[in-house]
């Protein structure tokens, strides 16, 4: 059993006052998430990312298809008992403390009274919220709102949690523990899908990505596989390499540059990196560092963008 | 797809609507019995009311003038003798303080507020005060004079004031040249029910407005009965005079070759013949007649 | 539907309408106007406690119909439209009950600031039966008169009704349409009686019957109304109140009934 499945779910909305038309905010979207994975949802804003998570927490309703969360139809209220959710740019009630709303919703899931207060104290103290969680959420910042949204996200200790736009309005100490946040969460069993437009949260975070852009999905997969194929050549550090072997090296690499001195810069083709150790020991150099040369998610992503979009344009 | 939530959801709002407007039928049936105080006149003073409205001056005159209307009319139409019409001069106040040139209100408020006991309000005291308040504001407007003329002649019989006012609004300019013969026929016949017909015929040619036309019309079958009744008692002398006896009923004129029917009032209900004298139904809507030109 | 779930719904809005500024001020305000009839009744003729009572249950009136117009629409239209909305729907609470929890939360806030202005109320009375006792052979009804508190009931009632339109209306409108439309609602509900009679001035059947048809479909508070009654000592038509009750009641469930089904189903993009 899969912990989340889209099946072909599309979204059409109205626009336009006198005259409605349809606009397609997400286009047949098929997704596949296994329990446990932190399952990055990218795109860039306005791809329907977050129609999506919508959609998944029926928030919105469907044109087309249909999904399923933890083998069940959207809408179970079992089903909900065992999910969290963050939306993108959460805002709560001016008027209560993050310590009041949480129990608020801690008491919307049942959770009895003798074991809110405890549950309500460690999830904040996790999201690293202090003292200030009893003051009104109305004083709070963009990003301590963030961290209150994060936590009644994880007030029913769930199975599936769904952050939308996690990282935004944090700054980079914050990113770094919600980064954190998710890996503990991965490790406890937790499945974790995240929708993002910054990449390098996914790179450093997840197994599975899916990429969409204007409302499809344009790839899907294990950010290894993703990346493989594009896999394009070597990055090789050395330190005292002799001037004399230098043409000699120079010729087979595709670019060289003298970083500072002695220490040089060299790229090289693919190939089996064991022969360019070799080849860089024998000429007197001392590796310094041996990196694959690909291309990043970002260049990726770009990359795939620019193809959805031409696609987009070629059929109206 | 429709989910058994939204189907109850939309049970019970059918049924609550329907159960909701069949009590409201129930609740309505069951009229309060007529309080034995008026419904509230929520500002007291014109003034007040002229501050808070602001700019939506005009409006609200519109609102207070509405209020008068409906309220004159389910009092007119309420069930019981005795017609109190507390509120009416205070809403027109209010009205035509609001909106200082609203002729309708003065005009029609006037006609209203002096109609006679037992239907209207009986009041042309305040009539009065109305088209004085009107003529305030707006003095070359010879309606005002020529409407207060109108309420002396008709309703307070006062023909020297009548043809005062008359005179008053014949001078004012616009104003047309029969209000000058007016003032002079007014004077010279008081009480003539040839001038009360000419005036209710100008109020009829002359007014825009419904509720004067339908007034106009409805005064002016009063005198036509008053015409008819005397020409009936000249019949009932001539049968009497014939016979030696008066008519037992209206077949001995018919037959006697007097009357071609039973005669019937303007508005069409038969006269009825009481210790051989002639007089309008007991159902006739033309009741009371105006008294006092009961002879010539 | 669990009663567990609305009841905290409801507390979770009571908390946040107590907390909030604007319906607390009002209540204020409120009270400050009571106690300023004091010095207004002095300018009235032997009138002063009808005064204090008139403007007291005006006020309560007012202030009521406010609370219910502006709080009830903060509390779905403006939530959806600030998206807080996003993270209680994604509990595992069924939309109708959410709407109903805010209903009754509502109600709640109604019913206890209703409550501190009534308090306010007859502590001014109270002032005035120790200054200026009636005399012992008045018919009048007495200063600190109990029967006040059925208008201010019957004026709940109206706001039952009020506030489940305020729900209705903002299950499918913005809150500023939603402000229009439940103030139009109100209006509506006051002029029932000139809808009856109008049918008597006007000429055209068409319009006469269109304005009965209103008459009954609309709900109908001048039936509630009994605030000049009561404080005139008049007789009161028990069975007509109970009438009145009992279709404003309903009304209120129709409403709720048409907001869950309309509100179930709804997008919130």
């Amino acid at each position: 059993m899969l912990a989340i499945e889209t099946d072909a779910l599309s979204k059409d909305y109205l626009v336009g006052f006198w005259r409605p038309r349809p606009y397609r905010a997400l286009h047949d979207l098929t997704l596949a998430v296994e329990h446990g994975d932190i399952f990055g949802f990218l795109g860039p804003n306005g791809a329907g990312k977050s129609t999506a998570i919508k959609l998944l927490m029926q928030l919105v309703f469907p044109t087309s298809g249909q999904a399923r969360i933890l083998g069940q139809p959207l809408g179970d209220l079992a089903v909900k008992r065992r999910i969290g959710f963050l939306p993108e740019n959460p805002s709560f009630y001016d008027y209560l403390s993050a310590e009041e709303l949480l129990t608020y919703f801690a008491g919307l899931f049942g959770i009895p009274a003798a074991e809110r207060a405890a549950r309500v104290a460690s999830v904040l103290d996790r999201v690293g919220l202090g003292a200030e969680r009893r003051s009104r959420l109305r004083s709070y910042s963009k990003g301590m709102v963030q961290r209150v949204g994060i936590a009644q996200a994880l007030i029913n200790e769930p199975d599936v949690v769904f952050f939308d736009e996690p990282m935004s309005g944090l700054d980079p100490i914050g990113r770094r523990e919600i980064r954190q946040l998710m890996l503990d969460l991965r490790a406890r069993g937790t499945t974790v899908f995240f929708s993002s437009h910054i990449l390098s949260d996914a790179e450093a975070l997840c197994s599975q990505v899916a990429i969409v852009a204007q409302g499809r999905l344009v790839a899907t997969g294990k950010v290894s596989e993703l990346l493989s194929e594009d896999q394009h050549g070597w990055e090789v550090v050395v330190d005292g390499l002799p001037a004399t072997a230098l043409p000699q090296v120079g010729a087979r690499a595709r670019a060289c540059t003298l970083v500072h001195d002695g220490r040089h810069l060299l790229e090289f083709a693919p190939g089996d990196p064991a022969e360019l150790v070799r080849l860089m020991t024998e000429a007197g150099g001392r590796i310094v560092s041996l990196h694959a040369q690909r291309e990043t998610l970002e260049a990726f992503f770009v990359r795939r963008v620019a193809a959805a979009a031409v696609r987009g344009a070629a059929e109206p | 797809m429709t989910s058994p939530a939204i189907r109850a959801a939309r049970l019970i709002a059918c049924v609550a609507f329907a159960t909701a407007v069949g009590l409201n039928v129930t609740a309505a049936g069951m009229a309060r019995p007529r309080a034995t105080t008026e419904a509230p006149l929520w500002l007291q003073s014109p003034d007040v009311a002229r501050r808070l409205s602001l700019s939506f001056r005009d409006l609200a005159a519109d609102v207070y003038w509405v209020r008068a209307v409906v309220y004159y009319g389910s009092e007119r139409l309420a069930p019981g003798g005795e017609k109190r019409y507390a509120l009416l001069y205070p809403l027109l106040d209010f009205s035509t303080s609001l909106d200082q040139r609203f002729d309708v209100a003065y005009s029609l408020g006037a006609i209203f507020l002096s109609e006679g006991h037992p239907g209207g309000p009986g009041r042309p005291d305040l009539a009065l005060q109305l088209l004085a308040k009107g003529r305030r504001y707006e003095p070359e407007r010879w309606q005002y004079a020529h409407d207060m003329a109108f309420v002396h002649y008709w309703w307070l019989k006062d023909f020297r004031a009548a043809a005062t006012h008359f005179e008053e609004a014949a001078r004012l300019p616009a104003a047309p040249l029969w209000l000058r013969t007016m003032a002079a026929v007014t004077l010279a016949k008081g009480g003539d029910r040839d001038a009360a017909r000419q005036l209710w015929t100008q109020l009829l040619d002359g007014s825009e407005v419904d509720w004067i036309k339908r007034s106009a019309v409805f005064h002016l079958q009063q005198i036509r009965a008053l015409d008819d009744l005397d020409a009936l008692r000249g019949l009932i002398e001539r049968f009497t005079a014939r016979a030696g006896r008066p008519p037992s009923s209206w077949d001995d004129l018919v037959r006697a070759g007097l009357l071609r029917a039973v005669p019937v009032d303007p508005q069409e209900v038969p006269y009825v013949l009481q210790n051989g004298a002639p007089a309008l139904s007991p159902a006739s809507s033309l009741l009371p007649l105006p008294g006092h030109e009961a002879g010539r | 539907m669990s009663p567990v779930t609305v009841g905290r719904v409801a507390a979770a809005v009571y908390k946040e309408s107590v907390r909030d500024r604007v319906p607390l001020s009002m209540v204020f305000f409120a009270g400050v106007l009571i106690a300023a009839s004091i010095f207004l009744s002095q300018l009235s003729a032997g009138q002063d406690v009808k005064i204090v009572k008139d403007l007291g249950l005006a006020t309560m009136n007012l202030i009521g119909l406010l609370i219910s117009v502006f709080v009830g629409t903060g509390l779905v239209a403006k939530e959806i439209e600030r998206r807080s909305i996003y993270a209680v729907l994604s509990k595992p609470v069924t939309r109708s009950t959410y709407l109903l929890g805010k209903y009754c939360g509502l109600l709640l806030t109604l019913a206890s600031n209703l409550a501190a202005m009534a308090v306010a109320l007859y502590l001014v009375l109270g002032y005035f039966a120790i200054a200026t006792p009636l005399p012992a052979n008045s018919t009048r009804p007495p200063h600190v008169d109990p029967w006040l508190l059925l208008p201010l009931a019957l004026l709940f009632v109206q706001l039952m009704v009020t506030t489940a339109a305020a729900l209705f209306f903002s299950t499918f409108s913005g809150p500023l349409l939603t402000v229009l439309f439940t103030l139009a609602f109100w209006v509506a509900g006051h002029f029932g009686g000139d809808l009856r009679d109008y049918g008597r001035v006007v000429d055209s059947p068409i319009a006469a019957g269109v304005a009965r048809a209103l008459y009954y479909l609309l709900p109908n508070f001048g039936g509630l109304d009994v605030k000049n009654e009561v404080v005139h000592g008049a007789a009161l038509d028990a069975a007509a109140i109970t009438a009145a009750v009992a279709a404003a009641v309903t009304y209120a469930v129709a409403l709720l009934g048409a907001a869950a089904a309309v509100f179930e189903r709804r997008d919130l993009k």
